[in-house]
């Protein structure tokens, strides 16, 4: 059997009151307490201790106060209940709206009618197709075909701006898959 | 319906089910706030803040912990700031103390102020301990509950219940 110090055995005693130990530790509490003249005037006093607390226990309240208290408990949930009834719910509305806005301003931006404009795209572009009208002639409003007054051979403008005509033509064909790109 | 699908119930609209809550805890948790605060008049106001308060919250309830476990947590809460804000302690209510009890004038005084001595011991206990004693005293709560519904662990529920009788004993003694 385990011997129990003082400090132990308190914990024991208080808690064989409240809730009752198993037969081992029962033994080695009795035979601490057997021994011990501290500890036995400890269990003593404690059991006096816990008597008294728990008779001071109130009584519980009569029936005409769970009368009173169901019926003004009734009557404040039912307002309870109105007031919640009578309540707009902010909470949901500014949630729907902001749901709203947001799916209205991802449509928007998807289809790319409110992409800002550029600028300084746009007047890049002006000059690309002032170049290329100088290269090879005004287009024909009738016909979309490119008039051939006024137009340059490819190898007359690479003589102009000193690059080989290949180039030219490749340097052409980027500016339409980047102007593809960026509008 | 148990508890938690009377919560469910509520949350779908049906008012019937919180009216079946409250039928089911209102002794029980007035009782409690009973025992912490010795008046029946504040303990009713304490009680029925709580269902107040449940009724609001209760679509927001996350059910992590049992519904009653979460309304006595909400009125020790709310009991705990009642006794902050009171300043003056309460009067023992002599009447209902020892109402129905069958003894002479001369036991019943010594009662009376064996009583009057134990609750004011209490009531100048820690906060932790005094609540602890009086919900495994008064209430036979069991200590996970206690843990739960007051903060802490059930180790440290059993530790607050051994500390206060430990300085009950100590108080009582020295006045005895």
């Amino acid at each position: 059997m385990k011997k129990l110090s003082c400090e132990q055995t308190e914990e024991l005693v208080v808690r064989e009151l409240d809730e009752g130990l198993d037969p081992g530790k029962r033994t080695s509490l009795e035979a601490h307490l057997h021994d011990c003249q501290r500890c036995r005037s400890f269990a003593q006093e404690m059991a006096e201790t816990f008597d008294r607390v728990a008779s001071a226990k109130p009584l519980d309240p009569d029936e005409d106060f769970w009368k009173r208290y169901h019926s003004t408990l009734d009557a404040k949930l039912t307002e309870a209940r109105m007031e919640r009834d009578r309540r707009i719910p902010w909470g949901k509305i500014a949630g729907l709206v902001a749901a709203c806005l947001l799916v209205a301003v991802a449509a928007l931006q998807y289809s790319g009618s409110i992409e800002p404009e550029r600028p300084a795209q746009h007047a890049q572009s002006v000059v690309l197709l002032e170049t290329l009208e100088s290269a090879l002639g005004p287009v024909d409003d009738m016909s979309g075909m490119r008039s051939a007054t006024g137009a340059s051979e490819p190898s007359e403008l690479s003589e102009e701006v000193g690059i080989p005509a290949d180039a030219l033509v490749m340097w052409f064909e980027t500016e339409d898959e980047s102007d593809h790109l960026f509008l | 319906m148990n508890d938690e699908e009377l919560v469910k119930a509520f949350r779908k609209g049906d008012g019937d089910a919180f009216s079946e809550l409250v039928n089911r805890h209102a002794r029980g948790l007035t009782m409690m706030a009973l025992r912490l605060v010795d008046d029946p008049e504040e303990a009713k106001d304490i009680s029925q803040a709580t269902f107040l308060k449940a009724f609001e919250k209760l679509s927001g309830f996350m059910m992590a912990s049992s519904f009653k476990t979460w309304l006595y947590r909400i009125a020790v809460n709310t009991a705990r700031d009642h006794l902050r804000r009171r300043k003056v302690r309460p009067t023992v209510e002599l009447d209902m103390e020892i109402r129905g009890d069958d003894c002479s004038a001369q036991e019943m005084l010594e009662k009376r102020n064996s009583n009057r001595m134990v609750r004011e011991a209490v009531e100048e206990l820690p906060e932790k301990q005094r609540l602890t004693l009086k919900l495994r005293m008064y209430e036979e709560m069991e200590y996970r509950e206690i843990a739960k519904v007051i903060g802490g662990t059930e180790g440290a529920a059993r530790a607050n219940f051994f500390q206060a009788l430990k300085s009950l004993r100590r108080r009582l003694g020295d006045g005895a």
